[in-house]
Parts: structure tokens; C-alpha cells; sequence
């Protein structure tokens, strides 16, 4: 039986099968941007071509499939989604518009702003309100809600956000505008804030809710008629969809809950990372990157957490559903290198993209790329890039950096792109310390595991810059996102700010009524879930912070009939980690329980990698020759490997170069590598 | 928060290129660190919502290196208090390894007393190397007036604590007696607590980082990209200016209300650009007042930098290097530069805005003659913040001190390309936020009726200015509170429009007492508007003391609108008509001020009657007599 991943990106949609004999094997067609299920039908016919059968055979022959798709992010990003109205709590109709404020464009005051996907003539109010204890102060007028609609069904609007004053507290307003809706306008498609993000603040739940509206009539299509076909097409197995949080999901969760896919691209990486790390290195401190293209993803994963965060942005809207905590960079192998007004090198944030892409491609592209650089420096092989796939230009690479870079700089090419890199690395560095430091780390105590095209060539200096000592390389590294989806559990995160608790004494607390919230949440859940025979696992936590301060802290909470004693070690808890964070604790200040958090996890069959018998033995046999590569200002005659035929316990001395089938592995001197048991790199100073 | 385009490389330092990119990165990570622990650790929204405080990295004479994106005003503060700790402290009781110092005497340096400072020298061999710093708006300082703003107040001394420099922390151990005697004198101690433990831990944590930056990198490195970054910044600046055309530009602003007396206080900028230099001359401005009126001379320096910074510093690091080719003359004893001890506690968002205002116009009206930069040319933004303080009892029983701070939400000038941002917030304050209503009502005993934006509050103009927030409330589970109103711009309007662009809103405080507001929450009534409820209404001062609030009386306050760009008349008809479909501007202010005339049938413009009506508005305007 197969497994089937297929992550769609920008410019590749990738599929990697999982067999159990050939273990994994990984094919890329082009992303079919007007209807994304072309190119993932075209990734499976590859695939069947490969096996030799045809398509029906095949996917017979799918025990799973899952399925990262941009289709709800690419409708945020180009503002592609449903027409969407709003009907909200009278006097609230610009919450979104506000937005608390600016928001971070920088420093220039001349940015341009967010604007709201719900137009300000498509929000409209109705007469309701609730207070901060969820109390009826003023009853619903269900007239008005029928005034709103009918205003908005005359605009036309395809899917309707309700979202009122304090409804995680009490949604019974919510639910019945929401009942009358659907009575008598049976068409529209109706996201609830107390549904979607029952959590205190309006802001964050209105704009969460609004963003599940815009994007759910898509996503719902998409989801039934890609099933559809491939039912019809003979697959029998189970379809699973990637979520943001680093789970994946079913179809019929993902339906009730759309958002829950957005921004969920890169989120299957960490848990490839992670995985790798464990496997290779016993560590559960991971620091995974993924450098493409254009940008560099960084996820710092402490203690085999995979952290997510509610305080993010897509494109410029806000959603506070959990996501996977990526922190993401404008660097990569299409970095452009330039020279500012006063004489300073820089590289990026812009990039060459795909089209026209670095000079070496010669697309036409006439500025200087960390490819270019790379390929200048000797570390990339013009003939063997993407196993051949692309042929690279040195001349044009050449006459960029000497036009763009070296001149202004009086340096030689070669010494201009050995500058283009350095600033590169540093940059990705920073974008990691950043991440390690703004999270209270160290980055000497994490593993970093480098994935993405151009991860490899960058990951020895970077893991210097920052005084790393162990570097992995998978052997998926340009596929990250894809194995990490395949080993994905199912997960899904439910939340709620039902209600404040001040803890002094946690012998005062009324336990009893914490322990309730957590089971009608894990009762509500499973019911939204439809989940029956399925083994499943709950998680709780409560997110806490002290007596008057504003941000919270998320600390697990046990799975038990709550008692004092289990409440004064979660307490105990939070000062640790209140130390951990800002170097101190109050232990005689009273805590706050805010965001009661549930998670329910089903563990999936994962493939495993095949760990090969390590045998140690020198590579000699495995060198495809040998060329000029730049290190710290000369050229050093540097060996190149055919990573395609390494084995565990081949051994590699720096400076050396391993061409891989989608990316290419720098040793720079002083660095020393080993081919671990999964057929991947183990980096280190030598 | 990401890092402005940092280009730290001059032509004159001898610093490697690269490693000058990489620690300059790291410079702005660990002060950006600093930032956030503040907010993390704080209790308090003025701090973790409004950003009211900032922090920077310091050369050891006080010269800034980098300053986080938070409240402009501490720019140019950070460096006078850090000298005035060097001053103070080399006369009398010295400075060690491991100090830490708090100053909010808005005479030596502090904006006003609550904003409160904590400071540290790192020490490397003996030496300092470098100053840490953190200043934050305190919830409470222990002044006569709720959160040290009292519009009676004639002297400084009722207007809370004035530490000078004072040992906080000494040689690594917090100084128990001082933490207590401050907590001592406020009104909420706990969070006033934790604004302090923020900061020293702030501190705590950018000291540690620039020690390891020194053990990696060797200490004259840092040293050098500490002072390439001044100079790269100077630079740059200068070349800026050397850019712009020479010349003389005034503006004058107004405050109204000195807290006493309603009486109107005139603030008049020249300034002066010649060749790489800028001069704020305020010679011409009123004397000082007693109440809330002056400014410091520190905050003076504060105000003019939210339009420094933002108008000509957008893309350059803001450090000493901007500072040092402006000039300001501000005659003591006057509204800009206050005597010892005229009161100041307002002097952060009163007459500094004011100082904001003027010199917005005047750079932007020397923007406006150069061919190159004519672009960049705006009308003012939210020209002031209209506040409230409250205190009293919250539905708990507890003590509470509340700001209200919608004005947050501000608006922005229109630009000479395009309208300005509504509620785009404030010129002096990049990265804010506003509390949540949700978040408010489960904290303080109060009920919003509404939160929106303002109907006509944008400055008409070709290009309109960013319209602004209203927000009605009452006491929801409370019988009383006290409150504080502090506030200019309500008789004098004072976001001005620029070439043509009028002003936007003035601001407008009002209360009906003994409202049906309880009522009509009962009854489905929706308090949609002031006139919808019966009640008795009174328009309340810019500025009144002790003003008490009982159940069922409702408050409500506007801010002010952004200015416009250009003449309305000028403004495309269907842009008009496309406000006034979403509500930003009304039917009657589209035909008074726009000339443009909507079919109240089918919202559709009436492109006859509007060029009639705007060729009528043209002729009126040739027989006007210029008043003054």
C-alpha cells in the first residue's frame, strides 16, 4: 500500500510516496495556478507512470492521501475569496476596520494599510448586547437581523461572518441570528465568532471569523470536488488535509472549520526536522529551517515542541487560530545582491523570484543572486543543477556581480561574491538568532536541521555564525514541507475565554467549574468532530499570566478532575517559566487563568525511514572529481561527492561539495561530515 | 517588529563592511529584545497596548546609537537623561559596574513625571562601554491629579514624584527602600511594581547580550559600529537635507484651555533649513501658564521628533546622527520651554503635539518646494489626544486607575498622492495598539455604546485626511468613578490641511447626565448618537478636574480627524461620492465643501449641478474678506 503526500507550492507542486519497498520517492510538476487540482492530478499521473500503471491502479492502491494546498492563502493573498458580509453587534461595525490600531509596516509612515475584506457598506448592525459576563442586556431584535440580510443578500454576498460583543461568554445571540439566516436564506454560507475563535477579544475573533468566511466557500468546493474525483478515479483510502497547526485534518473538519488551512504550506517542515533530529541525534531541540527561493522559514522547536502562535498575520489580516511559529525572511537563492547610496553591500529582500530568476538562468534576470554567488565561489555545478535540469551560465553570473557588485566595491568578482554570501548567511542568521533570543534560547544548545534548495549550501556557515555544532542535512531536504505531512498526526486545537480566574490561593478556586469547562469543550469538540471508534488523545492547557499583566504565558494542565494540589504545580509551573523568559518570578503575586486550551490528537501510521546499517569507511569511491571552490578569500581545490551514491558511515572532509539530486552540500574547510543512518548529512566543525 | 533598512556603513569608518551589517543587526535585536520584555513583563495597557514607552543602546556620553519604534518623544529624551545621570552622578555619588538609575524629573530630561526612566552603564574592563535605557509611562506617580495629570495644578510639585537620578538597583542587587518609597507614593502599587521590574529586567537583559556581542567580536569593533552607526545616520541625514531647498517656513498652532481659564495659547514654529542644517525657531510663542499648559524643554525636543522621524527619517536609523543637525530655540519661560517649577504633567501629549503640529506643516511645506521629494509632502495627523483618566471602584471591588486610550487609534494626514489613513494612528508612535472593548469592559466598570469611526472628521481636500474614532460609554456594575479630562484641539481645531487642505476635526468631550440609557438598552433602543438620548447634556471643557461620573450618565469624546491635501474642489467627484456611500463623509458636507452634488435617489453624482455648484463656491471665495 502507498502513501501519498502532495504540498503545493508556489512553483512546484511536490509528491513524495511512501511505498515500503523503494522507500521514498519524490516527483515535482508545475503548480497549476488557475485551478490547483490540474497539477496535483498531473503529480499522480507521473507517479503512475513511474510504476507503470495507470492512474485507477494506482490510486487503488492509495491507503492515504494528504494534502497541503494554498487554495485558502493564495484567496487572501491576491484578495480572490467570496463576496462576504458581516452583520455585528450595533455600534461594533468598524472592529475590523480599527484593526486596535497600526499595525507593523515599519518605520515610513507612508505604507499603505490593511484594508478590511468586508467593505464598510457590508457591515451592518443589529440591535443586541451582551455584557462582559455574557449577560442579555439587550435582547437580540431579530427584526433587524432580517433587515441586515436582506440588504446584504440585495449586495449579493456568497458567505456572512456573525460576530458579536462577548459572544465566547454566551453565543445564544450568535446562534440564533445564525438560525434565522439559515431558514430563510438557505444559499448562504455563515462562519460564527463563538464558533470559530470563542475567545475574548473582539478584534482578533472578528477578524479570524471574517477570514473563515471569506475563504470558506472556496475551500469547501475545492475539498468536495477534489474528493469527488478522486473517488471516482478509484481511490479508496482516506484523504487528509494540512492544517496551519502542523496537523492535518479530514475533509469534513476541514468544512466546518476552513480556516484552519491557511498559511499551512510550510508548516509540515518542522515536523520532518524534528523527526530527522530524533532519529539521528536523539535531540528534541531542533532549530528547522527551510531556505527557497525567496524566503527563509525558521521554526525553533524546544523540548520536541513544536511551538504554534495566535499572534499572526496573513497577508495583512489577522488570525488568531494557532499556527505553526514560523518567523520568515526575504532570503534565499534569489536574493539579489546591491549596492545602497552610500557604497553598502546588501542582499534581498527582494528576489529574482522563479521569472526571471538569477542571472545564471539566463531568463533574461541581469541582477546578482545568492545563486549566482554560489555558482561564481565553485560550490554549485552549472551542469548538474536540479540533476541537470536547469543548465547555469557562469558568464552571466559573472557580469552581474562584476557590473553590480564588484566594481562599486573594488573588489574582484570572486571576492564580490564571496561577499554576496557572507551578507546572506548573516542574514539568515540573524533571522535565527532573532527567533532563538526573542523566545528567551540559546542557540548553541539546538541541533539546526537545513532544509529547502538552497539550506545545504548555507547551513556549515550559518551553523559557525551562531556556534551550532551539529548540522543535519536530510536526505528529503528539498522536500521538507511534503515528508513532514506524511508524518503528520491528526490534530486539532480548540480554545476558550469563558471566563477569568485571579488565583491566590488555589484552594479558593472553584475547581469544579474548570474541570466542567474542559469537559463540555472535549464533549463539544467531539461532537463537531463526529469522532466515535477512533482512539484519540486530549491534551489540555490554560494560557496564564499575572494579576494585571497583558500577556499570557500556555501551560499544560492534566487530564483529571482538577484539584488544588494539580492547580498550585501548573501555578508552580508558570513562575518557571516566567523565570525562563524574563530572568524572574513573582511567587507572591496572585495568577490569572485566561484561555483554556484543549488539543485532540490521532496518531497516524508514519512511515519510517529505512535505518540502514552504519558502517564507517572513507567515500573515496563515491567522488565524481574535483574543482576550484572559494573559501575565506582563495580558492581551495575541493573534492566533489555524488551524494546520490553515499551510504551511512561515509565519511567527508571539508572542503568538500556533495551534489544531491535537488541541492548541493558546501563543507567549507574545517568542517567534516557523515552520512547518517537515514541516509542524510551530519555537519560538524571539525 | 522588523528592522528599519539599516546602513550602517560610512565612508568615514574603517569597519569591514560585513561584520558592520551583521553587528548593526544585532544591535537592533537586542534593543528590539529590550522592547519586548517591557511589554511582556509589564501590567500595564499605556505600556502593553499604547507602546507608551521606548528603549536604546547608548554610547558612554549619552549619545543614542538605537532607539526602538515605539513613542518618538523618548529620541531625544533618552540622551538628556542619560546626561543628566552623568552630570549628577559624577558630582556626588558615582557610577558602578552594575547600577541602575531612575529619573522622571521632566527637568532634568524626563517628558514629564510619568515617564519614568531606568538606566544602566555597562561596564567592560572597568570602563563603561556603553549606557542601557528604558523609559515608560507609568500608570501612576502619585500626583494630586489621577495618572499625574491635574488641570488646576500651578506647580510641578503637585504633580507627583520627581526622582533626579537615583541608585534603583546598585551594583546588581535591586535597592529595596527606593522600589518601596516609589510604590509608596502611588496609587496602584502592584502594577506601578511591575512597570519598574520591567524595565530593570529590560535593562538586565540588553546589558547581557552586549556583553557577549564584545566577547565575540572584540570590544573596539562594537565600539566602531556603535559610532559608524551615529555617523552613517548624520550623514545621511545631512545629504537629506543638502537635497531639500533652502528657506524660511511658519506655522502657528493653538491650545486652548490652560485647566484654569479658558484662554488660548499660541505656538508659532519658524524654521529654518540652510544648506545640511534645520533650525526650530519658537521665539513668538506665548509665555507659560499655570494648569495644564507647558511643555519642558525636553519635550519640545520630544515633539518636533514625531515629524522628524517620520517625515524625513523613514529609511534612515534614528539615533544621535538625526539629532545633531537641528537646532532649537525655544525661549525660556514660555509654553515650549517652561521655568522651573511650572507644572508639565501634560506636556507628553498637550503642547508637545502642539510642537509636532507646527513643525509637521513647515517640513512638509519644504518638502513641498523641492522637485525631488514634493511627493512626501502631508497634512497633519491626529494633532492631539484627547484623554480621560478614571478611577474609583470596578466590578470586583478593587482600586483601579484606567486610561482611556482610543485616541490611540488616531487618523493620518492626507499625502499628495492620496487620502490619508483613517484611524492610522499616531505620528508619534509607530507600532500602538488599542484595547479590545471586550478586554476593557471585563476590566473597568464601564459599557461602550459605541466605537467607530467619524463621520466628516477627515480634513477635506483633493486628498481627504484619515477620519477618526467616537466612542460613547457608560458605568455598567459601578456607582461612581472620578475622572480627569485632558484634551486640546476642542475650540481651536488643530490638525491643520496643507496647499489648500483644511483642517480635520476638533475634538469634542461631552456628557449627558442622568441618562435612559439603562432603558434603552432594555428596551432594544440602540444609544446610537448623543441626541438619542434624553438626559442632560453638557459640553464638557478640554480640560476639567475631578469630574465625577455617576450610573447612568453616558461620556462621549471624538478625536481628531487627519488634514486634507489640496483644494476639495479639486477632489475627483466619484471619490466623494464613494465616502459618502461608506459613510466617511455626509450628503450636506459633500455640496457645502466638495461642490459635489449626489442624487439622494440612487447615490449617483449629479456631474451638472456639481460643476455649477463648485463654480458658485469659487465666485463666494473671490468675495471674501480676509478676516484676522
Amino acid at each position: 500500500m502507498f502513501k501519498l503526500a502532495i504540498d503545493v507550492g508556489g512553483t512546484h507542486t511536490d509528491a513524495l510516496v511512501f511505498d515500503g519497498n523503494q522507500g521514498l520517492l519524490e516527483f515535482k510538476t508545475d503548480t497549476t495556478p488557475q485551478d490547483l487540482r490540474i497539477g496535483v492530478f498531473k503529480a499522480c499521473e507521473k507517479i503512475a507512470e513511474h510504476y507503470g500503471v495507470s492512474l485507477k491502479e494506482l490510486l487503488e492502491r492509495i491507503e492515504s492521501i494528504i494534502h497541503a494546498t494554498t487554495v485558502s492563502t493564495n484567496a487572501v493573498i491576491q484578495r480572490k475569496g467570496a463576496p462576504v458580509g458581516m452583520i455585528t453587534t450595533a455600534g461594533f461595525a468598524d472592529v475590523v476596520e480599527l484593526r486596535r490600531g497600526r499595525r507593523d509596516t515599519g518605520l515610513n509612515v507612508r505604507v499603505e494599510f490593511p484594508r478590511p475584506l468586508v467593505p464598510r457598506y457590508l457591515r451592518l448592525e443589529v440591535k443586541e448586547r451582551m455584557s462582559h459576563e455574557g449577560k442579555i442586556v439587550t435582547a437580540l431584535d431579530e427584526e433587524s437581523v432580517r433587515k441586515a440580510m436582506e440588504k446584504l443578500d440585495r449586495e449579493k454576498i456568497q458567505s456572512l461572518a456573525v460576530a458579536f460583543l462577548h459572544s465566547h461568554l454566551n453565543p445564544v445571540h450568535e446562534k440564533k441570528a445564525a438560525a434565522i439566516i439559515a431558514q430563510e436564506w438557505p444559499d448562504v454560507e455563515i462562519s460564527l465568532s463563538c464558533d470559530v475563535l470563542p475567545q475574548i477579544g473582539e478584534f482578533e475573533r472578528f477578524s479570524t471569523t471574517v477570514l473563515d468566511a471569506y475563504v470558506a466557500p472556496l475551500v469547501r468546493s475545492y475539498l468536495i470536488s477534489l474528493d469527488e474525483r478522486l473517488r471516482s478515479d478509484g481511490f479508496k483510502g482516506r484523504l487528509l488535509i494540512a492544517q496551519s497547526n502542523g496537523g492535518v485534518a479530514t475533509p469534513e473538519a476541514v468544512a466546518q472549520r476552513p480556516i484552519w488551512t491557511i498559511g499551512s504550506g510550510p508548516c509540515g517542515g518542522p515536523v520532518s526536522a524534528l523527526y530527522y533530529a530524533r532519529s539521528v541525534l536523539n535531540t528534541r531541540n531542533v532549530i528547522a529551517t527551510d531556505a527557497g527561493g525567496t524566503s527563509f522559514d525558521v521554526t525553533l522547536i524546544a523540548n520536541g515542541e513544536i511551538g504554534t502562535t495566535t499572534d499572526d498575520w496573513v497577508a495583512d489580516q489577522r488570525i488568531a487560530i494557532p499556527m505553526t511559529r514560523i518567523h520568515s525572511v526575504g532570503a534565499g537563492g534569489g536574493s539579489i545582491g546591491w549596492i545602497d547610496s552610500l557604497g553598502v553591500l546588501r542582499v534581498g529582500p527582494q528576489s529574482a523570484g522563479a521569472s526571471p530568476g538569477p542571472a545564471c538562468y539566463a531568463k533574461g534576470g541581469e541582477e546578482p543572486t545568492l545563486t549566482d554567488a554560489a555558482l561564481l565561489l565553485g560550490y554549485v555545478n552549472p551542469d548538474y543543477f536540479l540533476s541537470g535540469e536547469r543548465r547555469l551560465e557562469v558568464t552571466r553570473a559573472t557580469k552581474a556581480i562584476e557590473q553590480r557588485i564588484a566594481k562599486p566595491l573594488r573588489k574582484s568578482a570572486v571576492e564580490a561574491a564571496e561577499a554576496i554570501f557572507r551578507v546572506s548567511v548573516a542574514n539568515m542568521s540573524s533571522a535565527i538568532r532573532e527567533k532563538v533570543t526573542r523566545e528567551g534560547y540559546d542557540a548553541r544548545e539546538f541541533c539546526l536541521v537545513a532544509g529547502g534548495g538552497a539550506g545545504p549550501l548555507v547551513a556549515a556557515p550559518i551553523a559557525q555564525e551562531l556556534a551550532i555544532r551539529d548540522v543535519l542535512v536530510p536526505n528529503v531536504a528539498s522536500c521538507m514541507a511534503a515528508f513532514g505531512w506524511l508524518r503528520s498526526d491528526i490534530q486539532y486545537d480548540f480554545s476558550h475565554s469563558m471566563m477569568i480566574i485571579t488565583v491566590a490561593d488555589p484552594a479558593q478556586v472553584d475547581l469544579e467549574k474548570i474541570t466542567r469547562l474542559y469537559e463540555e469543550m472535549e464533549s463539544d469538540a467531539v461532537r463537531m468532530l463526529k469522532l466515535q471508534k477512533e482512539r484519540f488523545d486530549i491534551y489540555r492547557s490554560v494560557e496564564m499570566r499575572y494579576d494585571g499583566q497583558f500577556r499570557e504565558s500556555e501551560i499544560p494542565m492534566p487530564r483529571k478532575r482538577l484539584t488544588a494540589r494539580d492547580l498550585a504545580s501548573v501555578i508552580q509551573s508558570f513562575h518557571k517559566r516566567h523565570v525562563e523568559l524574563y530572568t524572574f518570578s513573582m511567587p507572591d503575586r496572585p495568577v490569572e487563568l485566561i484561555n483554556y486550551r484543549i488539543k485532540i490528537v490521532m496518531e497516524t501510521s508514519k512511515p519510517k525511514l529505512e535505518k540502514r546499517p552504519v558502517k564507517t569507511q572513507p567515500a573515496k569511491n563515491m567522488v565524481k572529481g574535483s574543482r576550484n571552490c572559494f573559501f575565506l578569500g582563495r580558492f581551495h581545490k575541493t573534492t566533489i561527492y555524488d551524494g546520490n551514491k553515499l551510504k551511512p558511515g561515509h565519511k567527508i572532509a571539508g572542503p568538500a561539495i556533495v551534489e544531491l539530486a535537488a541541492t548541493t552540500l558546501v563543507l567549507p574547510p574545517g568542517f567534516k561530515s557523515t552520512v547518517d543512518k537515514l541516509n542524510g548529512f551530519h555537519v560538524q566543525r571539525r | 517588529m522588523k528592522a528599519p533598512d539599516l546602513e550602517p556603513v560610512s565612508s568615514k569608518t574603517k569597519i569591514d563592511p560585513v561584520t558592520l551589517e551583521v553587528l548593526s543587526h544585532r544591535l537592533w535585536q537586542i534593543n528590539d529584545e529590550m522592547g519586548i520584555t517591557l511589554t511582556k513583563v509589564s501590567g500595564s495597557p499605556v505600556c502593553t497596548e499604547s507602546k507608551d514607552f521606548n528603549t536604546g543602546l547608548f554610547l558612554p556620553d549619552g549619545s543614542l546609537v538605537i532607539v526602538g519604534a515605539y513613542v518618538t518623544h523618548f529620541v531625544a529624551t533618552l540622551p538628556f537623561i542619560i546626561r543628566s545621570t552623568l552630570e549628577s552622578c559624577s558630582r556626588g555619588a558615582g557610577i558602578f559596574e552594575d547600577d541602575m538609575f531612575i529619573i522622571n524629573d521632566p527637568y532634568l530630561g524626563a517628558v514629564h513625571p510619568s515617564d519614568v526612566a531606568i538606566v544602566s552603564p555597562v561596564y567592560y574592563q572597568g570602563e563603561i562601554f556603553a549606557w542601557t535605557g528604558t523609559a515608560m509611562h507609568v500608570l501612576d506617580i502619585g500626583a494630586v491629579g489621577l495618572g499625574g495629570m491635574h488641570p488646576r495644578i500651578t506647580e510641578v510639585f503637585g504633580e507627583g514624584l520627581r526622582f533626579p537620578p537615583t541608585r534603583i538597583v546598585e551594583q546588581g542587587r535591586l535597592r529595596q527602600d527606593i522600589f518601596d518609597l516609589f510604590l509608596n507614593n502611588v496609587r496602584v502599587p502592584p502594577l506601578v511594581g511591575l512597570d519598574l521590574k520591567a524595565q530593570i529586567a529590560g535593562n538586565n537583559v540588553a546589558k547581557s547580550r552586549i556583553l557577549d556581542l564584545i566577547e565575540r567580536y572584540g570590544a573596539d569593533t562594537v565600539k566602531g559600529v556603535m559610532q559608524a552607526m551615529i555617523d552613517h545616520s548624520e550623514e545621511k541625514m545631512r545629504r537629506r537635507l543638502g537635497e531639500l531647498p533652502d528657506g524660511v517656513w511658519t506655522h502657528t498652532d493653538y491650545h486652548d484651555h490652560d485647566g484654569l481659564e479658558d484662554k488660548v495659547y499660541k505656538i508659532v514654529c519658524t524654521m529654518t533649513k540652510s544648506q545640511d542644517a534645520l533650525t526650530f525657531d519658537f521665539t513668538g510663542t506665548d509665555r507659560e501658564g499655570p494648569g495644564l499648559i507647558n511643555a519642558n524643554f525636553a519635550s519640545t525636543w520630544a515633539g518636533l521628533q514625531a515629524s522628524v522621524c517620520s517625515l524625513l527619517c523613514y529609511d534612515i536609523l534614528w539615533n544621535q546622527g538625526i539629532l545633531k543637525p537641528i537646532q532649537v530655540i525655544a525661549p525660556e519661560g514660555t509654553v515650549v520651554n517652561c521655568s522651573f517649577p511650572a507644572p508639565c504633567g501634560f506636556s507628553s501629549i498637550g503642547t508637545s503635539f502642539a510642537v509636532t503640529n507646527v513643525a509637521t506643516i513647515n517640513i512638509s511645506k519644504m518638502l513641498g518646494t523641492s522637485p525631488k521629494h514634493r511627493q512626501e509632502a502631508m497634512a497633519g495627523w491626529a494633532g492631539s489626544y484627547p484623554a480621560i483618566v478614571f478611577a474609583g471602584l470596578n466590578q470586583y471591588h478593587h482600586f483601579f486607575v484606567a486610561y482611556v486610550m482610543d485616541p490611540t487609534s488616531g487618523s493620518g494626514g492626507a499625502r499628495s498622492y492620496k487620502d490619508g489613513v483613517d484611524t492610522g494612528g499616531l505620528l508619534q508612535t509607530p507600532f500602538p495598539s488599542v484595547h479590545n472593548v471586550e478586554t476593557f469592559e471585563s476590566t473597568y466598570p464601564v459599557l461602550y455604546l459605541f466605537r467607530r469611526e467619524l463621520c466628516d472628521s477627515g480634513g477635506p481636500g483633493k486628498y481627504r485626511g484619515g477620519v477618526s474614532v467616537e466612542i460613547m460609554f457608560t458605568l455598567h456594575d459601578a456607582e461612581a468613578v472620578k475622572a480627569v479630562v485632558a484634551g486640546m484641539g476642542a475650540e481651536a481645531c488643530q490638525t491643520s490641511g496643507i496647499f489648500g487642505g483644511q483642517p480635520g476635526s476638533s475634538i469634542r468631550y461631552l456628557l449627558v447626565r442622568a441618562s435612559n440609557v439603562g432603558e434603552m438598552l432594555k428596551q432594544s433602543e440602540f444609544a446610537g448618537s448623543v441626541g438619542a438620548l434624553e438626559g442632560r447634556l453638557e459640553v464638557l471643557a478640554p480640560k476639567v478636574a475631578d469630574l465625577l461620573i455617576g450610573n447612568g450618565d453616558v461620556l462621549y469624546l471624538n478625536t481628531p480627524g487627519g488634514g486634507g491635501y489640496g483644494d476639495p474642489l479639486e477632489r475627483d467627484p466619484l471619490l466623494v461620492r464613494h465616502d459618502v456611500e461608506q459613510g466617511y463623509v455626509g450628503m450636506s458636507t459633500a455640496e457645502r465643501i466638495y461642490g459635489v452634488v449626489i442624487d439622494p435617489e440612487n447615490g449617483e453624482v449629479l456631474w451638472d449641478e456639481t460643476e455649477h455648484r463648485r463654480a458658485r463656491i469659487r465666485a463666494e471665495r473671490l468675495q471674501m474678506k480676509r478676516v484676522l
